[in-house]
């Protein structure tokens, strides 16, 4: 069974079909990739998978379970983690707070439980060792909003990782890095995937996605066109077309960028 | 001596009811400008309990709690749907209704509002500023156990982004809920204390130059910490005690300082947070 499944998963935005009939497995302790130009769908797929929005038609199946229609927390609640296109760590927290906050995942299912606990010494000792793995423990005492984005990225996925997720979706991850940030980061989803979890990618970055996913999968218009290894993906006419465009467009698509 | 006791009944007051909006307004992050409303509900609530139904003093409490705790689940569900300037907005007009059913409902006692209000034998001023203080204390304990629970991290998360909270697996809703409940509830809570101090209750009592007094006090001592609310309520407080000579200026001198506090300090004097009301305020970049 795979740990993740999208049925024919369309969603609609008043007449934009920004997905349109979406099929995707993501099988247990893989890296899959999801590629596409600007406009593809990528964020709504990722947006549907986590609640963000239901899914005007189709389902999404975690763990042979259908959860389209649960609200992100729920998703989460199920073993979702994920880091956003757009940072958004606390701002006003801590850099150690904003990992507790995530550690108290469990506490959050109902209001009582939540109100009957606090953080324990126990929690911020956690929070330390997964500050510890993505490098950031010299900044736990700083304020999260001071950060730059590399390291808020960095701190997002601590974050993810204190849900203790089974499957870890991250949006665009190294969007607006540096090189030697973007490689730090892709190490450091490297790790993460050496330790069972499976991962989710959105990159526009074509060359690390290449890299680091084990199965890509391409989208364009709300629709999938390829699906495969890099190496297939990459040979696929499909896909050089929907990036480069056909060769008798080639003078008005560069004339457009 | 008898002086200082009333303005200190009025103070301590002040004290609950901005620790009561602070847990709204600045550990969730959700702007309310109908306070004073729910300090409303619980002081009629236990206006209408000692004069329709001769319930005792002491037993309008738990009335008063529960009232303004249901009026806040309400209002606290319209906040699941509205966000920052139109739930100020929102939360503004609660308050308008709210007065406007005492003041217009016959059996609220119309415009002359309900008079006769006197607390049982043995509670005088220094009892009642006894009382008063309590539950500014238990108000403050509250605060600061919700500060350090779970619940109170997913409340500042809430604040500060909640998609990211949902992500984390906080159902913002429940927890908005949860602060508006515990907010009104408390505000209500302070009605009956207030209620036998005035000796009568009147709907515009309670009215938004109230409420706006209230997050002035919040604000300029400082949102999303107790000894924010504490400072802002004893200073605004006594002020115009202190200051006679321009009490006639009172509402020219809160507007002024909230102006001020926003524009150069909008953490407030020992606050954490800011007041969230970007396009009311006409932040740059603002529709």
């Amino acid at each position: 069974m795979p740990l993740l499944q999208c049925k024919g998963v369309a969603r609609h935005f008043a007449g934009l079909k920004a997905l349109d009939g979406v099929d995707m497995s993501v099988e247990q302790g893989e890296i899959l990739g999801i590629i596409g130009p600007n406009g593809a769908g990528k964020t709504t797929l990722f947006n549907v998978i986590c609640g963000v929005y239901p899914p005007t038609y189709g389902e999404v199946l975690f763990e042979g379970r259908p959860i389209h229609g649960l609200r992100p927390s729920a998703v989460a609640q199920l073993g979702v983690g994920r880091t956003f296109q757009i940072s958004r760590v606390f701002k006003s927290m801590t850099v150690r707070e904003n990992v507790v906050m995530a550690l108290g995942k469990k506490e959050y299912a109902s209001v009582f439980s939540a109100l009957g606990g606090r953080p324990s010494a126990a929690d911020r000792q956690r929070a330390d060792d997964l500050l510890e793995k993505v490098g950031l423990i010299q900044f736990a005492d700083q304020g999260a909003g001071e950060m730059s984005l590399g390291l808020q990225r960095r701190l997002e996925l601590a974050r993810a990782l204190a849900l203790r997720p089974t499957l870890l979706m991250l949006d665009e991850p190294v969007a607006g890095l540096s090189l030697p940030e973007m490689e730090e980061f892709m190490k450091l989803v490297r790790r993460v995937h050496q330790d069972g979890i499976t991962v989710v990618l959105i990159e526009h970055n074509l060359h690390v996605t290449m890299q680091i996913s084990q199965r890509l999968l391409v989208l364009s218009y709300g629709k999938k066109i390829a699906e495969g290894t890099p190496a297939e993906v990459q040979a696929n006419p499909a896909v050089i077309e929907a990036y480069l465009g056909r060769e008798d467009e080639e003078v008005a698509g560069s004339a457009q960028s | 001596m008898y002086y200082y006791v009333v303005v200190g009944i009025m103070v301590a007051l002040y004290v609950t009811l901005t620790l009561s909006v602070n847990i709204i307004t600045g550990y969730a992050g959700q702007p309310t400008l109908g306070h004073a409303a729910f300090l409303g509900v619980g002081a009629y609530t236990a206006a209408m309990l000692m004069t329709k139904a001769q319930v005792s003093w002491w037993l309008t409490f738990p009335a008063a709690f529960a009232t303004a705790a249901l009026v806040g689940l309400i209002v606290g569900a319209a906040s699941l749907r509205v966000r920052d300037d139109f739930l100020a907005i929102t939360t503004m007009g609660v308050g308008f209704v709210v007065v406007a059913v005492f003041q217009y409902v016959p059996w609220f006692g119309g415009a002359m509002g309900v008079g006769g209000l006197v607390p049982p034998p043995g509670v005088d001023k220094y009892v009642l500023l006894g009382l008063t203080i309590a539950l500014a204390v238990l108000t403050g304990l509250i605060s600061w156990h919700l500060e350090r629970s779970w619940a109170g991290m997913a409340l500042r998360s809430v604040r500060d982004d909640e998609a990211a909270a949902e992500a984390m697996g906080a159902d913002i809703r429940r927890f908005k809920l949860l602060a508006f409940v515990t907010g009104c509830g408390l505000a209500g809570l302070a009605g009956p204390l207030y209620a036998v101090h005035l000796g009568f209750v009147a709907g515009p009592d309670f009215a938004f130059h109230f409420s706006m007094t209230v997050l002035t006090m919040a604000v300029f001592g400082g949102l999303g910490t107790i000894r924010g609310a504490v400072a802002g309520a004893i200073i605004l407080g006594v002020a115009p005690e202190l200051f006679r000579f321009i009490s006639d200026y009172r509402n020219l001198v809160y507007g002024a300082l909230l102006i001020f506090m926003m524009l150069f300090r909008p953490t407030g004097l020992l606050g954490v947070t800011r007041l969230k009301l970007p396009r009311l305020l006409g932040k740059k970049g603002g529709a």
